[in-house]
């Protein structure tokens, strides 16, 4: 460890000899190594669970893939997931996945910025003091409790609304909608630091040139802090697609199967978001629940999807954070 | 920007003037007007969920449920005072008294078998009324043509002979054979007599309704949990209350409606021979009990002790290691290659979904590392019984899943302590280590703390990664250890939530109110951890 300025300075000051200086630099402090080591371990365990996750889910897939009565090529492209007659397409989940996530996101996106708009934009600090820990309450509610949420008040609303014949009890919509709300403090807290971090500057110029507060917030503020509201909503997109417990309870039992591709999208039937349908996660939850015996077919398979659904995640966040850092504003 | 290049081509000649400039103006502040209005009810649309989410659960958590039992208190009492044998099914009553003589099946009248040879129906009461019964009597013995209502119920508590209940019948001993009924009539004809309550009974006479009742398979079974004559009468009598008395739940009202329409709950309940009353799914015995496959005496006592000692392994796993990782990030790595690598690699785990956590505790803490999660390196159990699925697991997973949260939390906290502190450490010749030890955490530790705590009230309402990594789905017996079968509060919410009996719903939404309070209290605690730090501060 080399000796600080400040340090030389002082001591310099109190007239130590340059030799004393080097030896206290140079004595061992075993101590201090101890614990710069035992800091240094903590940190490279979350190292260590990074790769035990990559190691895992791609040593169990491996295997799965392994195996004869599995095609990778089935796997990408067919539209049956059903393991008792060894059928392993992975698009019914993805469907349902992505079909919930779509919801939650149309949900999500446009209150999640007007709230946003309305807390950075709008509110004075009475309103931002009831709002703030509301959002706060919302965020810290468990996602089982939504999941109990969307099967008992949101699916039987929708029932009414459309029909009894039209939703089904589980369904993807509501499990959707619920996902929006628990993404909701998500894209609201992060696109809020975003439309603060904007400077004053400009709001103050936009007002001067005669903008009402309407057309400062939405042409001005919004457009320069957008890099960190789609940030925003990448990192709520990759919470929905992760988003286990709301499904699991909502979304239905079952993967939704169709023959192929032109029966899944001919007459769009695989966008039929009131009919119940299985999720990535959700099949994760129901297969790993039950009794399954390690090193069967089914178990691996659960890994495959796992893998799919963390290069999913991992990939949603990593081009968040790219987006956010290339296209910032930057005001000095 | 845009709104100016629209005013440069409102007009034709550039600004617009005069009434097309104030009708310009008023345009804008119109639509201002009504984007605000969009934007306050977007607004009111958070506060409007929690609201409708508290009161979902509320409104299931309370209100009237219809209950009818199997056999009622007094029945129980009833048939263990005398002598009365007691027939689920009117096969069995018929079995019980084929070929003597001296034989009584009382039951009600929708009940009434085809009247086997020898025997004869005695309508009993006013046959029009409620409480209607049909005796099934011997041909052969002419005077019981003479039974009534009276003497019936003379004969239930205590008559054993004929000559008790008539001085001049015969001193045959009577057997009376009752079949409990569909409708609960029965129950309400034994309530009329003046019998002991349930409560009252001690506890050999409940371990003996307890034997006359259940099958000696089934005695045997609960034996094996726990001796039958070593356990409490408390302990018994809500075996008697769950397995003898069955109380089935016909149905339940929410808040409101019970509320609404409490005098058609009523109807309905008189209608099917049941008792409506108003209940609370969520009482002081509903923490206590434990878990049970009838609704209405469930408990959530299991869940609430696994919940505790799954967290009480992922504070100690987690928060020394979030702690001292954040350390070692913010004060002993800034700017070189481990570091970067570190903050990069904590941010994308905090993105992971937990359901991936649960897929690597199943991997390792569950299998690889069987032999210790399970304790029987240390002896605990056999080797070949060994099972990860232990309390253990749970808690190492739930650890590493709120590591990263505990880390981001932490160096934050450790980040808004002033760099001038540091310096004057330094300055009058601190070692790392005791700059951060004696200057930087004292001033730091309630932020982390803080963070720490928000990270655990994650951990407390987790649910997909424990059931990955294998709670059991059904287990009354208290976790004592570590290496316990567990389950835990989110995980009884999710699995009376996926029941179709409407009653489970109604105790999932009053564990939903224990978990609910349980986060609150943890949130409570440190958002006055914080605020108190700040004040201290200042």
């Amino acid at each position: 460890m080399s000796v600080k300025p400040g340090a030389e300075l002082l001591t310099g000051g109190l007239g130590m000899e340059v030799g004393v200086r080097k030896e206290l630099a140079r004595r061992r402090r075993p101590f201090e190594q101890f614990m710069h080591g035992a800091l240094w371990l903590c940190g490279a365990i979350s190292i260590l669970t990074t790769i035990g996750i990559v190691y895992m889910l791609g040593q169990e897939a491996l295997l799965f893939f392994r195996r004869p009565e599995v095609r990778l090529t089935e796997f990408l492209t067919s539209w049956t997931w059903q393991p008792q007659t060894l059928q392993f397409g992975i698009w019914p989940l993805v469907n349902a996945t992505m079909g919930a996530s779509l919801i939650a996101m149309a949900l999500a996106l446009p209150l999640g910025l007007l709230i946003a708009i309305y807390l950075s934009e709008y509110a004075d600090a009475r309103a931002r003091r009831i709002l703030k820990p509301v959002l706060e309450v919302l965020a810290g509610i468990p996602t089982v409790v939504y999941g109990y949420f969307a099967l008992t008040f949101v699916t039987p609303i929708l029932r009414n609304l459309f029909g009894i014949e039209v939703v089904e009890i589980f369904n993807i919509a509501s499990a959707g909608l619920v996902i929006g709300v628990l993404v909701l403090p998500t894209v609201t807290s992060m696109s809020e630091d975003a439309l603060r971090a904007v400077p004053v500057a400009l709001r103050e110029a936009a007002v001067g040139l005669g903008a009402t507060r309407l057309e400062t917030s939405v042409r001005v503020v919004v457009p320069a802090a957008l890099s960190g509201i789609s940030a925003a909503f990448i990192v709520a997109m990759s919470r929905a697609v992760g988003e286990t417990m709301i499904v699991a309870v909502a979304a239905g039992a079952g993967p939704r199967n169709f023959a192929g591709w032109g029966e899944a999208l001919g007459g769009l039937k695989a966008l039929n978001l009131f009919q119940s349908a299985e999720t990535m996660t959700g099949h994760i939850v129901r297969i790993s629940g039950g009794d399954i015996s390690y090193d069967s077919l089914d178990y691996d398979s659960l890994f495959a999807i796992g893998l799919l659904l963390f290069l999913m995640t991992l990939g949603l966040n990593i081009f968040s954070r790219a987006i956010a850092r290339r296209f910032r504003e930057r005001y000095d | 920007m845009g709104v100016f290049a629209d005013k440069a081509t409102a007009g034709a000649a550039g600004w617009p003037e005069g009434a097309e400039e104030a009708s310009h103006t008023r345009r804008r502040r119109s639509r201002g007007w009504a984007w605000r209005v969009a934007i306050r009810c977007s607004t009111v649309f958070g506060l409007l969920v929690l609201t409708t989410l508290l009161y979902n659960v509320v409104n299931s958590t309370w209100g009237y449920v219809v209950v009818r039992d199997q056999l009622s208190d007094q029945l129980i009492v009833l048939l263990e005072r005398s002598h009365i044998t007691h027939a689920e099914r009117r096969v069995d009553a018929l079995k019980e008294v084929a070929g003597n003589p001296n034989a009584v099946v009382v039951l009600t009248p929708n009940l009434v078998p085809a009247v086997p040879d020898g025997y004869r129906t005695v309508p009993i009461g006013d046959q029009h009324a409620k409480l209607a019964l049909i005796a099934l009597v011997s041909e052969d013995n002419e005077f019981l043509l003479e039974l009534d209502e009276t003497l019936l119920l003379k004969l239930l508590p205590e008559g054993s002979r004929w000559s008790d209940l008539v001085s001049s019948w015969p001193a045959e001993s009577v057997s009376l054979v009752l079949v409990v009924d569909e409708d609960g009539i029965l129950s309400r004809w034994a309530a009329r007599q003046d019998l002991p309550t349930l409560d009252s009974l001690g506890a050999a006479e409940l371990l003996s309704v307890l034997e006359t009742h259940l099958s000696a398979g089934l005695i045997r079974r609960y034996g094996r949990d726990e001796p039958m004559a070593e356990r409490s009468r408390a302990n018994l009598l809500s075996l008697v209350e769950e397995r003898v008395k069955e109380p089935e739940v016909l149905a339940t009202f929410n808040l409101r409606e019970s509320l609404v329409q409490p005098a058609e709950i009523k109807a309905f309940a008189d209608v099917e021979g049941a008792v409506a009353s108003f209940h609370s799914w969520l009482t002081p015995g509903f923490l206590v009990r434990p878990q049970s496959a009838n609704a209405a005496i469930s408990g959530i006592r299991t869940a609430l002790l696994g919940s505790l000692w799954v967290i009480a392994i992922t504070i100690c796993f987690s928060v020394p290691l979030g702690i001292g990782a954040a350390i070692y990030l913010e004060e002993f790595s800034t700017r070189n290659w481990f570091g970067r690598i570190v903050e990069t690699n904590i941010n994308n785990l905090a993105g992971v979904p937990s359901i991936i956590y649960g897929m690597l505790g199943l991997v390792i803490f569950v299998r690889a590392l069987t032999q210790i999660t399970s304790g029987s390196l240390f002896g605990t159990v056999s080797a070949d019984e060994a099972s990860g699925r232990t309390i253990l697991s749970a808690g190492l997973t739930l650890g590493l899943l709120i590591l990263p949260v505990i880390i981001i939390n932490g160096q934050e906290a450790i980040r808004a302590v002033p760099d001038s502190l540091r310096e004057a450490a330094y300055g009058v010749g601190c070692t790392r280590w005791q700059c951060v030890r004696w200057h930087v955490l004292p001033m730091a530790v309630p932020a982390i703390l803080t963070g720490a705590i928000l990270a655990v009230s994650r951990a407390l309402g987790e649910t997909a990664p424990l059931v990955v990594i294998g709670a059991a789905t059904f287990i009354s017996v208290d976790p004592t250890s570590p290496f316990a079968k567990f389950t835990v509060l989110p995980i009884q919410i999710y699995q009376w939530t996926a029941r179709p009996q409407a009653e489970f719903r109604n105790i999932a939404a009053a564990a939903i109110l224990v978990l609910l309070a349980l986060l609150l209290v943890t949130n409570a605690t440190a958002v006055l951890l914080r605020n108190r730090a700040e004040s201290q501060r200042m």
